[in-house]
């Protein structure tokens, strides 16, 4: 009988420690990245951890290697690690970002209704917290504003519009939202309307409140569809929806993020509709950049410079550590490019701006720290 | 929607007994057909740009794509297996089209070997499954992985623009109003209307998946079989990877992640049985078409992505159960006279 | 003398038809405390449906059953078991990954405020099969456990309230022959402790061995019923058969001009055992391989089809030397055909048609390796349909829409279509009618006649009988008999080891 008690336990225990070993093993997947301090420049004794949305995607990748040479060249320790996407790897991060006890955590939570816990988890350990992008309740918010964004878009479709002719008359603005990715998300293309609606003639104007993730048709020339994250599927649905607008309409096509600005737009090239179409995307790729410079059609990409995120969030980690205090919302830059100005902030390498964009009121701080003067060079 | 679901029996019932003692098709492709006509008769009384040839057009277009992967994965139902790897298939091979476009080899070369690459990747899901007994739906579900980590890697999870020039032919219009990919899967289909239909080793898939120990002790070549039909799947998967890039003249990882549900819903709404064995080309065609024309009709009514989500899932529900209501009355109309029933061992076989 | 006691559980008059066949007519069957009844008959005679009534699975259309004289209704299984009355059904239902106590106690584990201990269910289990002198090994997993403890573990999980009847249907079809001596000597001690025990069978020996007595069931009548001790097996032969049975009646050629069809050679098998084996099958002729399950006469037959391969022994069709077959299809090209026990997993494709099954192996005949040729497959069908009088609505029907006996002359008609050199059946005709038992018999006998090797293994006694030219009687992994003519009705005798 003793014996037999004995082997279960011995099971047990192994099943136990392996499920832990696997568990530790899948959460701490990003660690281990320590950024070592560059040789030469004045070396800031202050530890910091930063948890990335996701490492495998392209647009969250860039964050992390911004993250490790901004603070390697301000002499920083660097810890990196990635939540996946994923609302359990987050918390599990969390816990061994911790057990370093550096001076700032920067968390990119997938997902802001676990922001208590994860507060609670940094506040114990008594490190500093900021939340970059998605807020996470008690830290101080490093953030773009999507609002921001969609306006930037809808003055510059308005600008295409009015100087050509394009009225509510002729024009119908056609728009791919991410229904089920979120009311944040979807600001982008809500303000984007809002704008060409209260600048452009004869578009039917709306309270924010009613273009929700459900709404599908705002006027006769309003179009909404639901065009999801990718390539294939905006593609799909606006090949759909198409049908619904005439032939002799021109069209304004925008959408949450460059993917589905690409798909929509084959869709339109597609239907033999571009000639009287425009689009403006929405993130920067390197891919609607190259859009942006060689697509006569193409008239403006709004660039949320997602590359030097990572200068913004160690220069904001360093004015923390030095006991600054910082606004409830500091903002992350980004600038409206059209075909006028996008060499002002490019060159033939698309891939990161040459230079960052001017400071605004809730960000001045961040400057004059050394971090983000340490961009490009 | 329900009360139009349930007269459609009765309607079509005539006619559908006429097709049973004719071709015998099983009562999901009669269930699944009156379903299809039904909803076109609702779309075009609805909207009046539903029965026009561009949006035929439109729904050629977007079926024939989802219709590729389907067929395989209806293909792979009937041995009996599983296939999830298509979601990992579509985007890998997709990414490898354009970079290998984009790196300068012709097109066709490209062509044949993202092709390879498929039946390639399909002939390891078939061996993993046969020759280590390993469950379809766990091997397949690691080669999803794998090739989906691959376009990954390939991409550096960026979208590549597909930049060759004539790359793209396969989503070049024809004189006939549609896509030269619409043609190739019209094409694909009959084929494989012809091979499942008229071909020994067609037929094969349909003993194998049915019954896999009478086959094996019958002496049929069953892991050969069975891993075929891995390779058809995966070639076809290749292929709207293919379609996919020529169609959004680029390619990403993230295209395609969908796909493995639709084409299951897909096959299944058109009579493919998840236990193997049963299944075809006209009933997956139904199925595809169904699928097909309810996103189109519902987006041409520009219903909301959300209630999108909730009327298919009805319609699938709908659809399949109505073929499981039907499928006891036809069992009795054609049982012969029990003139030697047999009261001891009736061993009554769970329908199918 | 028990007899005139009033009984424990009756039938009166009861009667049941299904469609067009009158199951049981006027049947009259009481059942006593601490007896053992059998009922025997041959497949359709209307045991089984007998045994399902009286655990209500069916209802009679006339008449009654009694309890202790008062007639009851027993509404479905559960009403049964209300009554106290248990069915150990042919296919046993059990969870196999479970251990033998948990099985035993499933549904009604001791439990102390919702906890229970595997330390109390295995006592509470082993105090169970204690009581009834069972030995189980309480820890193992269901799944290891021999078939006849498997059906004890059943038993057990019936009389935990005290069961005041069990009815087994067709315990021992499955069991080696140790097993069934198991199985009895714990059903003995059953009916000592005061319960009704009825089984139903079709094998004369367990008959004669294990009830204290016996209903002859024949066309849904009970023909006879009579004390196991006051009758032989010749009578109860006669009486389930409905005539006198003779071997003899049957001509035989002389075996000298037979040529030899299949011989094998030094075959043999450690696990499971077969000792050194060498047999010539006579061409013309068919040989029963008759012994208990495990005796090895499956495992030979098995291996001459290639699903379970041999490692050691040579092996010659038609005189002419062939490799051993490492698989089906290596026996199939050797010109052997098989046709396995299970029909509906091992034999036919349920979800094909009838067409299909009857030409599935042989389309090749009528086209090239590639291209199927509809119009020749038709008609090498309805050539099948109509030579072996297969009762079909079309040659499209489904084949899992057939009864059994026509299911299973598809899949003989299918394996005949290659017109094989040997054909080697496992329990050709379990499952099925009368009537379709005979024209298999028929249509194997003629086949054989033609010239070709017909080797058979049944655990069916009288069909060995019926169906033998020469029979080869196995016990233990060894041929102890190998018998012609008259001698072969000691066959059993053989079999089972024991000299009357």
């Amino acid at each position: 009988m003793s014996g037999f008690g004995r082997r279960w336990g011995l099971a047990t225990a192994s099943v136990v420690v392996l499920v832990t070993a696997s568990a530790c093993g899948s959460a701490g997947g990003g660690a281990g990245g320590t950024a070592a301090p560059a040789s030469g420049t004045a070396k800031k004794d202050i530890k910091i951890a930063y948890a990335n949305y996701a490492d495998n995607s392209p647009l969250f990748a860039p964050i992390t290697t911004a993250v490790k040479t901004s603070a390697a060249a301000a002499g920083m320790n660097a810890k990196v690690y990635d939540n996946k996407g994923t609302a359990e790897t987050t918390l599990q991060n969390a816990q061994l970002m911790v057990q370093d006890k550096p001076d700032v955590v920067i968390e990119y939570s997938p997902d802001s209704a676990i922001g208590k816990s994860l507060f609670t988890v940094f506040d114990r350990a008594g490190s500093k917290c900021i939340a970059l992008n998605v807020p996470v309740e008690g830290c101080p918010w490093l953030n773009v504003i999507n609002k921001n964004l969609g306006t930037a878009a809808g003055q510059m479709a308005s600008d295409y519009a009015n100087k050509n002719g394009w009225t509510g008359a002729n024009t119908t603005v056609l728009l791919a939202n991410s229904a089920r990715g979120g009311v944040e998300v979807n600001d982008t293309v809500r303000y984007t309307y809002l704008t060409v609606a209260d600048k452009v003639p004869g578009f039917t104007k709306i309270t924010p409140e009613q273009f929700t993730e459900s709404t599908t048709r705002i006027a006769a020339n309003a179009i909404v569809v639901d065009g999801g994250n990718t390539l294939d599927s905006s593609f799909a649905a606006v090949q759909a929806a198409l049908q619904n607008i005439p032939n002799d309409q021109n069209i304004i096509y925008s959408s949450v993020n460059d993917d589905t600005a690409s798909g929509g737009w084959r869709a339109i090239a597609e239907a033999g509709r571009e000639k009287t179409s425009v689009v403006i995307g929405e993130g920067g790729s390197e891919t609607a950049l190259k859009q942006l410079r060689d697509n006569p059609q193409w008239i403006g990409e709004v660039d949320a410079l997602v590359s030097v995120w990572g200068y913004y969030a160690v220069a904001m980690a360093d004015a923390l550590a030095a006991g600054v205090k910082p606004p409830a919302l500091t903002e992350l830059p980004f600038v409206a490019l059209t075909k006028d100005t996008i060499n002002d902030y490019y060159t033939d390498d698309l891939t990161s701006p040459k230079a960052l964009p001017k400071p605004v009121d809730s960000n001045k701080y961040l400057f004059g720290r050394g971090i983000l003067e340490s961009y490009r060079k | 929607m329900s009360d139009g679901a349930g007269s459609a029996p009765g309607a079509l019932g005539t006619l559908g007994r006429v097709l049973t003692e004719r071709a015998r098709p099983s009562p999901v492709i009669v269930g699944a057909g009156s379903l299809c006509v039904l909803l076109v008769v609702a779309f075009a009384v609805s909207t009046d740009r539903f029965l026009t040839a561009d949006n035929a057009g439109v729904v050629a277009t977007q079926v024939a794509v989802l219709g590729l992967v389907t067929l395989g994965q209806m293909i792979v139902l009937l041995a009996g297996g599983f296939d999830i790897s298509i979601s990992g298939v579509v985007p890998l091979s997709a990414v490898l089209y354009v970079t290998l476009s984009n790196a300068g080899m012709p097109t066709v070369v490209v062509l044949v070997v993202v092709l390879l690459a498929g039946a390639l990747i399909g002939t390891v899901n078939g061996l993993i499954v046969t020759k280590l007994k390993v469950n379809p739906l766990i091997a397949t579900l690691g080669t999803m992985s794998v090739c989906q980590g691959f376009a990954f890697v390939v991409t550096d999870g960026r979208t590549v623009p597909l930049e060759s020039a004539g790359a793209g032919f396969l989503a070049d219009r024809t004189p006939f109003g549609v896509p030269v990919f619409v043609l190739v899967f019209i094409g694909i289909a009959a084929a494989l209307f012809v091979y499942l239909k008229w071909t020994i080793p067609g037929r094969a898939l349909y003993a194998v998946g049915g019954g896999p120990e009478a086959a094996r002790l019958a002496g049929m070549r069953a892991d050969l079989t069975k891993t075929s039909a891995f390779a058809i799947s995966a070639t076809l998967a290749a292929l709207a990877g293919i379609v996919l890039s020529s169609q959004l003249l680029a390619g990403a990882p993230s295209v395609g992640a969908d796909m493995t549900l639709t084409s299951i819903t897909a096959a299944v709404l058109g009579g493919a049985s998840l236990h193997g064995g049963i299944g075809g080309v006209p009933g997956t065609l139904l199925g595809i078409v169904i699928i097909g024309t309810l996103r189109d009709g519902l987006a041409l009514l520009e219903v909301s992505a959300f209630y999108q989500l909730v009327a298919t899932g009805f319609v699938l529900l709908i659809a399949v159960s109505m073929a499981q209501l039907k499928l006891p009355a036809r069992r009795r109309r054609s049982r012969p006279a029990p003139e030697n029933h047999v009261p001891d061992k009736t061993y009554e076989r769970t329908a199918r | 003398m028990t007899a005139d006691h009033q009984p424990d559980i009756a039938l009166a008059g009861v009667c049941r038809t299904y469609g067009s066949t009158r199951a049981l007519i006027d049947v009259d069957l009481p059942l006593h405390r601490g007896r053992i009844a059998a009922l025997l008959g041959e497949n359709g005679a209307g045991k089984s449906t007998a045994a399902k009534i009286l655990c209500g699975l069916e209802t009679p259309d006339a008449g009654q059953v009694l309890i202790d004289g008062r007639p009851v209704t027993i509404a479905g299984p559960r009403g049964a078991h209300a009554l106290g009355i248990y069915l150990i059904p042919q296919e046993l239902a059990f969870v196999p990954d479970l251990t033998v106590a948990e099985n035993i106690t499933l549904g009604w584990a001791p439990h102390r405020r919702g906890f229970t201990s595997r330390r109390s269910m295995v006592a509470a289990a082993q105090d169970q099969a204690d009581r009834f002198g069972f030995d189980l090994s309480m820890r193992q997993k269901m799944k290891d456990l021999a078939l006849a403890d498997v059906q004890m573990v059943e038993i057990l999980k019936a009389l935990r309230v005290g069961a005041r009847a069990i009815v087994l249907d067709e315990p021992t079809s499955s069991l080696t022959e140790d097993e069934s001596a198991r199985l009895f000597a714990a059903v003995r001690r059953l009916a000592a402790e005061g319960t009704s025990v009825t089984f139903v069978s079709h094998r004369l020996d367990e008959v004669l061995d294990g009830s204290d007595q016996v209903h002859v069931f024949r066309d849904g009548r009970i023909v006879e019923t009579v004390e196991t001790a006051g009758t032989t097996r010749d009578a109860l032969l006669e009486s389930m058969l409905g005539k006198p049975f003779r071997v003899s009646a049957r001509p035989h050629r002389a075996d000298a001009d037979r040529p030899s069809g299949l011989g094998i050679g030094g075959w043999r098998s450690d696990v499971p055992l077969l000792e050194d084996t060498t047999v010539d099958f006579r061409a013309g002729e068919v040989t029963v391989l008759y012994g208990l399950r495990g005796s090895g006469s499956d495992l030979l037959v098995e291996g001459l089809a290639g699903a379970r391969p041999f490692r050691h022994g040579s092996m010659s069709v038609d005189g002419r030397a062939v490799t051993r077959p490492r698989r089906p299809g290596q026996a199939r090209r050797a010109g052997i055909a098989h046709v396995p026990p299970d029909r509906r997993r091992q034999g036919l494709m349920m979800n094909l048609s009838v067409e299909e099954n009857l030409v599935l192996h042989i389309r090749g005949r009528t086209s090239g390796r590639v291209w199927r040729s509809p119009r020749g497959e038709s008609r090498l069908a309805r050539d099948a349909i109509a030579a072996y009088r297969v009762r079909v609505a079309s040659p499209r029907q489904l084949v899992s829409e057939l009864s059994g006996g026509n299911q299973q002359k598809v899949l003989l008609a299918g394996r005949l279509g290659q017109q094989p050199r040997v054909l080697v059946l496992q329990e050709p005709t379990r499952g099925v009618d009368i009537g379709a038992r005979d024209e298999i018999h028929r249509i194997l006998r003629d086949y054989a006649l033609q010239g070709a090797t017909a080797v058979v293994s049944t655990s069916d006694f009288e069909e060995a009988l019926q169906l033998a030219d020469r029979m080869l009687v196995f016990r233990h992994g060894r041929v102890v008999g190998d018998l012609r003519g008259d001698a072969m009705t000691t066959a059993l005798d053989l079999a089972k080891g024991s000299s009357t």
